[in-house]
């Protein structure tokens, strides 16, 4: 996708506005804490990749009830003069999100162990590389097995970290699958 | 003998050639992993402007078929 382009910077803080939002949505009390994972979580630690939207995952208050709510986040946003939705996600500005709620396990440890990382001058809360390279063995896309191998070739994650992850997540034997699969492309 | 050395010749700058555009893929990966994160953002919402208007057209004419 990139190979012929040329890198101009011709918009504006787009997200920025979006990150604002987010965070009022959070100082209002409507989630408890937030974290972005997801492709753009991984723009930090390899190259970008085209995506659509921004996975933000949310620790609200009863996140292990057996069914959460979203409506009054959407309530708020739809206050806030943000209507346009699509599927699960609502555009906020120019970036769709897509409203992740967490519950155990993989999902709420790379909430709680999430770092601050500022985009276009807003603090955020991003997942660690590791935990992000764990949610794509977990979640096995042929998306998620492209960015395990560009995670791979970056060389820059922490081997100990994401083996241990791997192994308290009961994801080992499904990491060696696509291990497998990612020598393969390469030596081909 | 000459036609063999031509074939050798031939393999041995195809291989070179392939080298070569390995070396420039991986040189522009390293520039895009190196760029900051507000510049990665950029290239994407650029891109993402660039792609709409076709994405669009594609789904009016799959909606027309």
């Amino acid at each position: 996708v990139f190979a012929e382009y040329r890198i101009e910077v011709i918009v504006g803080k787009e997200m920025k506005k979006t990150l604002q939002t987010l965070t009022l949505l959070k100082s209002e009390g409507f989630f408890e804490d937030y974290a972005v994972g997801g492709a753009v979580a991984a723009f930090f630690y390899i190259e970008p990749t085209l995506t659509e939207d921004l996975d933000v995952f949310i620790a609200i208050k009863d996140g292990n009830a057996p069914i959460i709510s979203l409506s009054p986040i959407y309530k708020r946003l739809e206050q806030l003069g943000y209507f346009d939705f699509e599927k699960e996600e609502v555009l906020i500005d120019k970036w769709a999100v897509q409203f992740l709620p967490v519950s155990t396990g993989l999902e709420k440890e790379p909430l709680d162990k999430a770092s601050e990382k500022v985009i276009e001058g807003e603090t955020i809360r991003v997942f660690s590389q590791e935990h992000l390279m764990a949610i794509c063995v977990s979640v096995g896309r042929p998306k998620d097995k492209i960015r395990l191998s560009q995670f791979i070739e970056s060389d820059s994650y922490d081997k100990l970290v994401f083996q241990d992850l791997l192994e308290r997540h009961g994801l080992k034997e499904k990491w060696k699958k696509i291990e497998a699969l990612i020598s393969d492309d390469k030596s081909n | 003998m000459t036609k063999a050395i031509e074939i050798s010749d031939r393999k041995k700058s195809l291989h070179s050639a392939k080298e070569m555009a390995i070396r420039r893929k991986d040189e522009h990966r390293r520039r895009l992993i190196a760029l900051s994160i507000d510049e990665k953002i950029k290239i994407i919402e650029s891109l993402r402007e660039r792609l709409t208007p076709i994405r669009e057209a594609r789904r009016s004419n799959s909606n027309k078929n």
